[in-house]
């Protein structure tokens, strides 16, 4: 079967929407054409906060923390960007400048979780000004970049600097971007798992061009972080490993072929 | 902030040739002349190591022409490779206004006071002087032979280089022509026809009046470097000579009688006392793409110089030197005096008041010049305008590639002098003005009314 | 020549450090410890400064370097010996840090040979300046601890050429800081700086095309984008209004399209337009603003090389593409400014700024042609107190390429300024056109015209022209300094 990507790329769309549904979460979608016709054009939070209020009755959400992290060009910001906009920014656009703020709010079982994204730059002089926000950190995503061995590599070290610097109960989960790569993988899923297993962290592969586990990643640090902060955690009801092995896409086996 | 860099003097000269060898360790063998003496070899080969390095590094970017300089905080080095892989190295040590910061290895914002070009034109000199009288390095019979006549050569040459006087006339190394009118003119061209068809050794003349050319068989290419080698070193010479009274026979009953007769300068320059032809230089010459070989004999009476260009294998004796001396001197009194008449009626009193206006013009066609910004044509640096007016010109000739076919500038300096260049149909005219309350549309009158006066005609397109 | 009794786009205040003809690269306006002192609050920052060298990551540099496939070798081929500017920056020890083309891994033997050249003439108590080969022009600028090196056919002067080499050596410093940077090499000579430097190279690479086509480097002032002087000054008071409880910040900074809009600072301090240029180059070159509400340390060079500042930078919303920078001393204040932000945000909206922002952005701006000047095609004017200069939108025959304008403005810039020799006024005619190039003690002027204007008309019209922008400066140039 011979398919461009960009038909793979509907695949999948359709794949996400798919696991949404049994999830049975749903993600505000901002991308709303603009009244100004500007690109993009967002309207203000108070505008968003009504929308909201009409949907879902609920209190204030809860307000989570969550850092991206890992090596420069493994695709943290075109992760974001794809989750929070649902576009991939493709080519190698520009690297973020420090850090990076973005908030975005998800329905998880009809709670919102305000979830506060910090898109920080991978580059090693930027380091020293990343490690301050560690520490308020609720969750963290720690990507490498499966065509890229040296980030892979650098993962022991991530792991090393957040344990010196993030809180002991932080949500961690290991993320292997750039999984639609094809050929050009040098990291098999299976050497992610095994690092992920050693360090006991969640762990699952996506790609910000193909949107393939992208909302899934996001949200499962949702679930998480709202499980916990409602006391959940202790009951052991919700446990995101566990999760995420039950939702994580196979590439291997879209929809269309089987 | 005015930074002004001053040269204080000639660091080091060399000529090397990397190809004479490639052993390491035998790096000296491709030194062919270096100056000066004390400096010792280790210094000679880490220089020559330079300008190799230098050369190499400067070819991997592919620029238009080989390298001709480099700048450092202390020394301007240029370069000049007249034939592959001969390099002349001229280094000079600049004298910077010593600051009162610690020698700092910063770089700091300065620009070329020295216009390279103009030192670039000093050593292409040096360079063509040398085969003027030597031929080129290339055809030397050997290394030694050649190590032998650079020494020679350059040892003089070198103590004879004006550095802190060379400006744009060193850019131009033009020749000033003398114009008579056409009887005058068709005198000289007679006589010069004359001797050549007598006498079938004469293969090209020339013919001078003081400094100024009147006729020159060779091309100007040649000429100009013959012409830098009478005005700038075997006439004054003479000269000097003749005002110590050198050369006036001590029993001759007038003095004036003796005047009135002519010499050889080079060749036998007292017939009567000679016993042999004396030094008679041999020059070669190249306007013709290949090397001719000639005797340059030089005749001198009153205020005129005739070069003879004679054929290379001619035998010289001293019977053939009173032929000349015979067939010249008589008819070159004659002509000499029309042209001194002729030059009485043209003289007109320069106007020496300080604020009128200097200009140097310059053709490229025919390598003409004539300055009125400079006071005598021997590099003295007497200028009769400001020296930042002539540098100035020297820096705007630097622009004339980017103006196309013909252009002017007119710039405004901080001391409000004004100068003014125009150039088209390969002609380049510089003015000085010192009007310091003038404004740019008196100056361009004032040009246009001088172009107009001086150099009618020559600027076809209308500026 | 002119009736006009000030130039136009004076003030009595600037909040642009003062630029005349010949810029020390080295002066530096401000201390930031002088901030500090006042406000003792900030904890010293040097404590975080330790992860120089970071044992646990990989040496490998950046990852997009490492997989250079074996048959792109940039070495002496004919598309980067082509390249009419070449900028390369090594350590003092050689170790190669920056190429404008190529990669530097296989371009270390030149590298070397360059840091060969430098030492060779230092072991003479001398300094190498440049290197001139027919129409390639070889500048060095050595500053400790680095080595930079242009190769350049673009016939830019030697002193252009180094300004933009000290640019480039302060956007590395405006990344690492200058004392951090010399830090690095004195705990080890031969590190290798591109670790800290990934991403950077991009930056460089904007800079250098944005020195060599905008007239500001050449210039040393800003451009401000046209506005009613009662639509600045709202502005102004917006930020001012929202930031004036904020201590420690130092600059409020307003721009859209290369141009400022309003540039409001702590009483006492100026930024220098060099420093606001590598801050026009940040956001010009960083897409990724555009993606969220940034925090980022920097150091200015110019203000002070020896620290960094914080800021927080955002567009100002989606339908108004201004960037607005909050400047501050102090590392931890990303909600407070984003709050500020916010507010200032509301207040532009209500006062119908936004619109006012928009629309001069979407005006394309007036030609000389269409201002009542036919004669004249271009014109660049600098006022020298509050170092801002405007110029016209191009019209033909510079639409099609803006080279040959640049490069006649370069020239007549360069003859104008040369450090020996500086000139009051130029005027050259060549056959394509002709320049008056002109300083005097207030403004700098430079007009490009019809190649067979005579001098008379030339004077006229520059005398008409100067009443033209006096007429309009409370448009074109950001008259007020506000401070917070």
């Amino acid at each position: 079967m011979a398919q461009t990507d960009d038909s793979m790329d509907d695949d999948v769309f359709e794949t996400v929407d798919d696991v949404n549904k049994k999830l049975n979460i749903s993600v505000k979608n901002t991308g709303h054409p603009s009244p100004t016709g500007y690109r993009n054009y967002r309207p203000p939070p108070e505008v968003l906060k009504l929308c909201e209020n009409d949907v879902i009755v609920s209190d204030e959400p809860v307000l989570h923390k969550t850092i991206l992290l890992g090596d420069s060009g493994v695709g943290k910001t075109s992760l974001l960007v794809k989750f929070d906009t649902g576009k991939f920014q493709s080519g190698n656009f520009s690297a973020t400048v420090g850090i990076g703020f973005t908030t975005k709010v998800v329905t998880v079982d009809n709670t919102k979780v305000k979830l506060q994204i910090w898109d920080t730059a991978g580059q090693e002089r930027f380091r020293s000004v990343t490690h301050a926000y560690y520490r308020d950190a609720h969750a963290l995503l720690l990507l490498y970049d499966v065509t890229n061995k040296i980030s892979y590599d650098n993962i022991r070290a991530w792991l090393g600097e957040i344990r010196e610097y993030a809180q002991d109960d932080v949500v961690i989960m290991l993320l292997g971007n750039k999984a639609d790569c094809g050929m050009d993988r040098a990291i098999r899923r299976e050497d992610g798992e095994r690092l992920a297993r050693e360090y006991n962290v969640a762990f699952m592969e996506t790609s910000a061009k193909s949107g393939q586990n992208v909302e899934l990643a996001f949200v499962a640090v949702a679930r998480e972080l709202k499980c916990r902060s409602t006391g959940q955690k202790d009951t052991n009801t919700f446990n995101v490993k566990d999760y995420i092995r039950e939702q994580t896409e196979k590439p291997q086996c879209p929809p269309c072929t089987t | 902030m005015m930074v002004t860099q001053i040269i204080a003097g000639l660091k080091n000269f060399f000529i090397f040739n990397s190809t004479l060898s490639t052993k390491e360790g035998e790096e000296l063998k491709k030194i062919l002349y270096y100056y000066p003496v004390t400096d010792n070899t280790d210094v000679q080969i880490k220089n020559v190591g330079l300008v190799e390095g230098i050369v190499q590094f400067t070819d991997t970017f592919r620029p238009s022409s080989p390298v001709s300089s480099l700048h450092t905080n202390k020394t301007r080095h240029l370069y000049y490779q007249p034939e592959k892989d001969f390099w002349l190295v001229m280094t000079l040590k600049l004298n910077r206004p010593t600051k009162e910061k610690e020698l700092s290895n910063e770089s700091e914002d300065l620009e070329d006071d020295i216009e390279d070009s103009v030192y670039q034109a000093l050593l292409k000199q040096a360079y063509l002087m040398y085969r003027l009288f030597w031929g080129t390095f290339r055809d030397a019979k050997n290394t030694d032979a050649l190590k032998m006549t650079l020494e020679l050569f350059y040892r003089a040459y070198l103590q004879s280089m004006k550095l802190a006087n060379a400006d744009i006339l060193n850019m131009f190394s033009g020749i000033q022509y003398l114009p008579l009118d056409k009887d005058c003119f068709l005198k000289v061209q007679t006589f010069v026809n004359c001797l050549e068809s007598t006498y079938d050794f004469i293969i090209h003349t020339s013919f001078l009046y003081n400094d100024y050319l009147i006729w020159s068989g060779i091309e100007p290419s040649d000429m100009q470097v013959v012409y830098q080698y009478l005005i700038g070193t075997l006439l004054p010479a003479n000269v000097e000579a003749e005002m110590q009274g050198g050369s006036i026979p001590r029993n001759s009953p007038s003095p004036f009688a003796a005047l009135r007769h002519g010499r050889f300068i080079t060749g036998p320059s007292n017939l009567k006392l000679a016993q042999t032809v004396g030094k008679v230089p041999k020059v070669y010459l190249f306007a013709n793409g290949e090397s001719q070989e000639f005797y340059l004999v030089v005749y001198r009476a009153l205020s005129a110089t005739v070069c003879l260009f004679i054929k290379g294998d001619t035998e010289l004796n001293l019977e053939l030197f009173k032929t000349l001396d015979d067939v010249i001197n008589t008819k070159l009194i004659n002509i000499v005096s029309d042209i001194a008449d002729y030059c009485s009626k043209q003289v007109i009193t320069p106007n020496l008041s300080d604020t009128a206006s200097r200009y140097i013009y310059f053709n490229n066609i025919n390598l003409a010049y004539k300055s009125t910004a400079h006071l005598d044509n021997k590099q003295s640096g007497n200028l009769a305008c400001p020296k930042e007016s002539v540098r100035i010109a020297a820096e705007m000739k630097g622009n004339i590639p980017f103006l196309g076919q013909a252009g002017e500038t007119i710039v405004k300096t901080m001391n409000d002098c004004w100068v003014v260049m125009k150039t088209s149909n390969h002609r380049e005219f510089y003015i000085a003005l010192q009007q310091k309350n003038a404004s740019l549309i008196d100056i361009s009158e004032e040009v246009k009314k001088l172009c107009d006066t001086e150099l009618k005609g020559i600027f076809f397109n209308q500026l | 020549m002119s009736t006009l009794e000030v130039e136009p786009g004076a003030a009595p205040e600037s909040g642009l450090v003062t630029t005349d003809t010949l810029d020390n690269f080295d002066e530096m306006s401000c201390s930031l410890e002088e901030i500090k002192n006042i406000n003792p609050s900030i904890e010293d920052e040097e404590s975080n400064d330790n992860a120089i060298i970071n044992e646990h990551f990989d040496e490998t540099v950046s990852n997009d370097n490492e997989v250079a496939s074996v048959d792109d070798d940039f070495e002496l081929n004919k598309d980067w010996i082509g390249k009419d500017k070449h900028v390369f920056v090594l350590s003092m020890a050689g170790k190669p840090i920056y190429s404008r083309y190529g990669n530097e891994d296989k371009l270390a033997w030149l590298f070397g040979v360059m840091q060969t050249l430098v030492s060779f003439i230092q072991s003479s108590d001398d300094c190498i300046q440049s290197i001139h080969a027919g129409n390639t022009h070889f500048v060095f600028l050595v500053k400790k601890p680095l080595i930079l090196v242009t190769v350049s056919k673009t016939r830019e002067s030697e002193s252009q050429l180094r300004i933009q080499l000290n640019y480039v050596f302060n956007q590395i410093t405006n990344i690492l800081t200058l004392t951090r940077l010399n830090k690095i090499y004195e705990q080890r000579q031969n590190y290798d700086l591109r670790r800290l430097l990934s991403g950077v190279e991009r930056l460089i690479d904007h800079l250098l095309t944005f020195s060599e086509n905008e007239p500001s480097v050449m210039l040393g002032a800003v451009q401000c984008l046209p506005l009613a002087a009662s639509v600045r000054d709202t502005i102004s008071s917006a930020i001012t209004g929202a930031c004036s409880k904020i201590k420690n910040l130092v600059f409020a900074i307003l721009l859209a399209n290369n141009k400022l809009i309003t540039l409001v600072r702590m009483k006492k301090y100026c930024l220098h337009p060099a420093d606001l240029h590598l801050i026009f180059n940040l956001v010009q070159a960083s897409e990724s603003f555009k993606n969220s509400e940034s925090w980022t340390p920097l150091c200015l060079p110019r203000f002070d090389a020896s620290g960094f500042l914080y800021g927080h930078v955002s567009y100002l919303s989606e339908d108004c593409q201004a960037c607005l920078l909050l400047l501050t001393v102090e590392r931890d204040v990303f909600f407070t400014l984003s709050e500020a932000k916010q507010k200032i945000v509301e207040k532009l909206r209500r006062s119908n700024c936004l619109e006012a922002i928009n629309e001069s952005l979407s005006t394309p701006g007036e030609s000389s042609a269409s201002a009542g000047f036919v004669e004249i095609r271009h014109y660049l004017y600098k006022c020298k107190s509050t170092s801002q200069f405007y110029q016209p939108i191009l019209s033909p025959p510079y639409t099609q390429t803006k080279e040959p304008l640049t490069r006649i403005y370069k020239r007549a810039h360069h003859r104008l300024h040369n450090s020996s020799r500086p000139l009051k006024l130029m005027f050259e005619r060549s056959a394509d056109e002709a320049i008056l190039a002109w300083d005097t003690k207030g403004f700098e002027l430079f007009v490009v015209f019809e190649p067979l204007i005579d001098t008379s008309a030339a004077i006229m019209l520059v005398g008409r022209l100067l009443n033209w922008i006096k007429k309009k400066e409370e448009r074109l140039f950001h008259l007020n300094a506000p401070t917070f």
